[in-house]
Formats: C-alpha cells, sequence, structure tokens
C-alpha cells in the first residue's frame, strides 16, 4: 500500500549538503506493523517524514495506494494526511488551548463530518487509548503518556489507512512506554490499521513484524 | 466551508482559554485606539461646526446677495427681501448697510465698519441679540446709539485677543465719537455690548437704519448687502437660482464663500484629522501585529503540527483574523459605549473653550460606523500578514526548527 523507490533526501544547512536519506527503496504491506531502526542521525525520522507527506523529497518517487505523492499539490497532500494517513510525533504535540477531546475531534471537524458522529467517536477513541474519565482535560493537565494517548486517539479520528509514530515513547518513563506501544499493537489488531514507527530502542523490536534498518541515510539489511 | 467552522471554533477556543492578560491589555489597547479615532477629529469636527454656525449666524446668514457691477448698492430693497422671504427654502432676509468708520474714547481709536440695520428684520436672521454682554439689543426707532462688538469697545477684558487695537475700557451708557468716511462725524451712547465669541464678528458695530436714514436720505430703500437665512437641508445654489429670477444682475456668496478666511483653518483642521486618524489605525495595526506575530511565534511548532495532521492553512490564518476582528469589535464597542455615555457628556458639562465659543463633540454615526470598519479591515490585514507568512513556512521547519 505504500511503497518508496530511489528516495533521497539532501538538506542544504548554507553551503553544506546533510545526506539523510540515500536511494531508499522498499513497500510496506496492508497490516503490517512496521519499525523503522537506526542509530541517531541515521535517517529514521527523515523516512517517516517521507511517508508521512510532512516533507518533501529531493528525489524518488513515493506510491501510495498506486498513486504518486511526491507530484502533488501541497492542498492535495494536506487533504491526504487529513484522510488517510495518522501521524503521532515524538513530543506530546497537543493544541494547549483545546481538552484532550477537542484536540482529539478537530482533524474530524476540518473533515466536514457531522459534529455529533466525531464528537462520539473522539470519545470512544479516548475510552479505547484508557482515557475515556479524562476528556475534558486540558493538556496541561495530562501526564506525558497520557498525552501521548490522545495523540493517537487524534491520529486515529479519521481512520486512517496508515498510521506514522515517530518514536512516540521517546519522552516517557518505561510504565507508559509500555501501554503507548501496547496501545498501538492493539489498535492494529483490532482496527487493522497499517503501522510504521520509528525506534532506536531494541526493545521496541517485540512489537513489530516488518523492520527498515538504516544506517547512514541508507538502508541497510541489519540494525548494526 | 470546513475551514471557516474549524477557524471558527479555534477562534473561540483561543479567546475563551488563551492568555487573559494579552486579552485584556490588546482590547485596551484597540478601545485606546478607537477612542483616539473618535476624540480628537470629532473635536476638530466640534470646532469647526461652531465657527460655521457662528459665521452663519452672526455674520453672513446662508446666503448673501450684494450688488454687482459698477452701482455699490441694491435698490428696491423692501421689495427685493418681501421677495426672498416668500420663496420656498427661505426662512428670513435682512438688509444691511455698510459704512466704514474710525470710533475714538478717551484717547483710544479702532478702525471698524458700522452696519445699518433693521433691529427687528435683523434679528429673524441673526443671532446677535443673543450675545449681548451689557446693555441692551437696539430698537428700531433708536437713534444717536451704537451696539459694538466687544473687541472693538475693549470693555476693559485684557485677555480679549484684539484688545490693544480696541477702545479699551468702552461700557454700555459710554458715549463714543465715530467718524465715518465721508467725512460725517457723530456722537453715540453705547447702547449694548455684544461677544460672539468670533474674532471677525466682535470687530463690527451696528446702528438702527433710522440713524443712517437721518445722515444720508438717499440711502433709503436701498442697502448693501442682503442676508437670507434658509430652511434646514435647502440646497443654496436652488436659492441663489431663484433670487437671480426674480432680480438679475445680482451678485451671491454662500456663508462658506462669505467666510473665506476660516476656510483655511477649516482645511487645516481636516488634514489633521487624516493625520490623527492615519496615525490611530498605525497603532491599531502595529498592536495587532505584534500580538499576532508574537502568538505565531510561540506557537510556530503548534502550528506546524496542526498542519501536519491536517488542518488547513485557510483554517489557521483564518483563525487569526477572527480573533483580530473579535478583538477590534469589543474593543469598538467598549470605546464607542465610553465615548457617547462617558466622554461626550463630561465634555458637554466641562467643554472646551476656543477662541470663538465652546466646542461641543459631535457624535456622528456615519463616522462611527466608518472609522469601526476601517479599524476591523486594518485589525484583520495586521492579523494576516504575519499568519500567512507563518503559513507558508515548510511544515518540518515549523515543527523542528522552533
Amino acid at each position: 500500500m505504500l511503497t518508496v523507490k530511489n528516495l533521497t533526501k539532501i538538506y542544504k544547512m548554507g553551503n553544506v549538503e546533510v545526506k539523510a536519506l540515500l536511494d531508499v527503496s522498499l513497500a510496506i504491506k496492508k497490516g503490517d506493523i512496521t519499525c523503522i531502526m537506526g542509530k541517531s542521525g541515521s535517517g529514521k525520522s527523515t523516512l517517516l517524514r517521507q511517508f508521512g507527506l510532512i516533507d518533501r523529497p529531493t528525489s524518488g518517487q513515493i506510491m501510495l495506494d498506486g498513486r504518486d505523492a511526491t507530484r502533488l499539490s501541497d492542498g492535495a497532500r494536506s487533504k491526504l494526511r487529513l484522510t488517510y494517513l495518522g501521524y503521532i510525533f515524538q513530543e506530546f504535540a497537543l493544541i494547549s488551548e483545546l481538552t484532550a477531546h477537542e484536540n482529539v475531534y478537530l482533524p474530524g471537524m476540518m473533515l466536514g463530518d457531522k459534529a455529533a458522529d466525531y464528537r462520539k467517536r473522539a470519545k470512544e477513541l479516548l475510552e479505547v487509548v484508557g482515557l475515556g474519565k479524562r476528556i475534558n482535560h486540558k493538556p496541561r493537565e495530562l501526564s506525558g503518556g497520557e498525552q501521548q494517548r490522545v495523540a493517537i486517539a487524534r491520529a486515529l479520528i479519521n481512520n486512517p489507512r496508515i498510521l506514522f509514530a515517530d518514536e512516540p515513547c521517546a519522552n516517557l518513563d518505561t510504565r507508559s512506554s509500555e501501554l503507548i506501544m501496547g496501545t498501538l499493537v492493539k489498535l492494529n489488531k483490532e482496527l487493522g490499521v497499517t503501522m510504521v514507527f520509528v525506534s532506536h530502542d531494541p526493545d521496541d523490536k517485540a512489537y513489530a513484524s516488518k523492520f527498515i534498518f538504516l544506517k547512514d541515510g541508507r538502508q541497510v539489511p541489519e540494525y548494526i | 466551508m470546513n475551514s471557516l467552522k474549524v477557524a471558527v471554533f479555534l477562534t473561540i477556543k483561543s479567546i475563551a482559554r488563551g492568555n487573559v492578560r494579552v486579552l485584556v491589555l490588546t482590547i485596551l489597547m484597540l478601545i485606546l485606539v478607537y477612542l483616539n479615532l473618535l476624540f480628537t477629529p470629532a473635536l476638530l469636527d466640534g470646532a469647526v461646526e461652531t465657527v460655521n454656525d457662528k459665521t452663519i449666524n452672526t455674520m453672513s446668514g446662508d446666503v448673501v446677495v450684494q450688488p454687482a457691477g459698477e452701482v455699490p448698492v441694491i435698490g428696491n430693497v423692501s421689495e427685493l427681501v418681501s421677495q426672498i422671504e416668500s420663496l420656498n427654502g427661505v426662512s428670513a432676509a435682512c438688509a444691511r448697510n455698510s459704512l466704514g468708520a474710525d470710533i475714538s474714547y478717551e484717547g483710544e481709536r479702532a478702525t471698524t465698519v458700522v452696519y445699518a440695520i433693521d433691529p427687528e428684520q435683523d434679528q429673524k436672521v441673526f443671532r446677535i441679540s443673543q450675545n449681548i454682554i451689557e446693555g441692551s439689543y437696539l430698537a428700531p426707532e433708536d437713534t444717536d446709539q451704537i451696539l459694538l462688538g466687544v473687541q472693538i469697545a475693549g470693555n476693559d477684558r485684557k485677555d480679549l485677543a484684539l484688545y490693544s487695537s480696541s477702545l479699551k475700557s468702552v461700557h454700555a451708557g459710554d458715549r463714543v465719537s465715530v467718524s465715518y468716511v465721508g467725512g460725517v462725524q457723530k456722537q453715540y451712547t453705547v447702547k449694548g455690548i455684544f461677544y460672539t465669541e468670533l474674532t471677525q464678528g466682535d470687530l463690527r458695530a451696528y446702528i438702527t437704519e433710522k440713524e443712517s436714514l437721518a445722515m444720508n436720505p438717499l440711502m433709503k430703500d436701498k442697502a448693501s448687502f442682503i442676508h437670507v437665512k434658509t430652511k434646514d437641508n435647502v440646497k443654496l445654489e436652488s436659492v441663489i437660482e431663484e433670487i437671480k429670477g426674480i432680480r438679475p444682475g445680482l451678485k451671491f456668496q454662500t456663508w462658506e464663500d462669505y467666510g473665506g478666511f476660516l476656510r483655511s483653518m477649516t482645511d487645516s483642521f481636516k488634514q489633521i484629522i487624516v493625520i490623527l486618524r492615519a496615525n490611530a489605525l498605525i497603532v491599531a495595526a502595529i498592536t495587532i501585529f505584534i500580538v499576532t506575530y508574537v502568538d505565531l511565534v510561540n506557537k510556530r511548532r503548534q502550528i506546524g503540527i496542526q498542519r501536519a495532521i491536517g488542518i488547513t492553512g485557510a483554517a489557521i490564518v483564518l483563525s487569526y483574523i477572527l480573533r483580530a476582528i473579535v478583538y477590534a469589535i469589543v474593543g469598538i464597542l467598549a470605546a464607542a459605549l465610553i465615548f457617547k455615555y462617558i466622554v461626550v457628556p463630561v465634555e458637554a458639562q466641562y467643554p472646551f473653550h476656543f477662541p470663538f465659543g465652546d466646542v461641543f463633540l459631535p457624535v456622528n454615526v456615519r463616522y462611527l460606523t466608518i472609522s469601526a470598519l476601517i479599524l476591523c479591515g486594518v485589525t484583520a490585514v495586521s492579523a494576516f500578514i504575519p499568519a500567512w507568512r507563518t503559513i507558508r513556512t515548510k511544515i518540518i521547519d515549523a515543527i523542528w526548527s522552533s
């Protein structure tokens, strides 16, 4: 469902070129939980951002269900992010003025669903991630793990085909991390959501069914 | 449509749950800006209105009719005045004769123009009789009596603008000597002194028509000017055209033409109003720009995330524009209420005193509305620019370069 061909991303920092990704080609299949692994600076997050249409590659092709996403306009990519993809950030990326419930249903509102529908679904999703009793709390009233679970619920509000998570447990303690990863696996099994997550923690291998190993921006056969 | 819905939602939440101190200070700033937009221009408008009102009611009337060509007077005046008064748009008319003269009193001398008037008819057009500060107004049968403007009499008021060139200490009941151009000399008792507060108007003197005819019987039924008072909202040009139809060959001036010396002042006031208005709007624009810009800098990453999860740039920009407009509307409403129910009544109680009289603040609803719309527009643009620039930043830079 997601295929990348010869993906290269080069950042220019003044006169210096930073080769973040070099000629990466791979495919993500429906229903997989794929883990992108590699050391710091290996290009894991850069690759995920290309998958999530948050950044544009320097060259190469990203095919989403047969459609070339690299050729789409910003508006079309924005719509794809809203309807087709879900993205969970490493940091707790919630809107500070909105409650957990409002944070979750905002993308549903943007999609144009009926208010009653997206409110109900947001509530259900918050219950799924174990926050059914904290829906009216604002981000500052929630712990890091709870905020990340709100972000997961938000990423799922529009029934995405693929969910991306960029080191979702990086800022969490072990217990919260297990809860988050457990929640993601549960969602994959119960809702059939295809999942791609980034991690540098070898323990997270246990949650994935497929792996992509990166080193210095290149795909390598095995994590070193 | 969805963008608008999300923008309204984000606006409501950011106002209701955002930083209260920033909200209050921003609105306070906009209240001051709107008050500034209203107050000084209103004060200057009030000054212009006062000057115009006094010009019309003490010196010119609405239309001044004068002889044209070589003949220095208008003949058959009584008939013409009656005909003018019978016109639809006219409420009254009166004739005046002007005589150049020097007036002297106890060694002081002042040059002036003495107007010969029919006091009863003159009162229908002018309000000089309401501005008597000493003695009384002229009666039609008065002879050997004169009415003096305070700037001529001096009246022991050293604070007068032209006190130094006045007769200094003339009061009602005093005797003054008048030497008319042409050589006639007369002694008059000062029957009254008037003070219209319009300097040019207070430099005049008045005698009765009867007194004037006693000196020069040839002026019977003749006049130097006819002053016409029109009804409200009547076009002066149409009245002038009608008078031209009655008696061709006359010269006409509207009160604006007649008070030409005041026009430069009112034009300057209008320029000052434009400058002050522009200043107030620039202050409003900068305030909203800074508030929006600071908020955007603080929320740069959050906005990047909103865009990353599919919230459109239009929704984000619109939310900032709507928020600025809400600030402006609240500020405008509060300022309008303060202006109407506090500033205007207090100013009416303690009016500003100008050389031409007390100035009151007019409440011009049209101007209030236009100013409010302009302020809303300026705040919207001031919010749009930084918001639009922010959403043009790459998502990746917005989220990870903060």
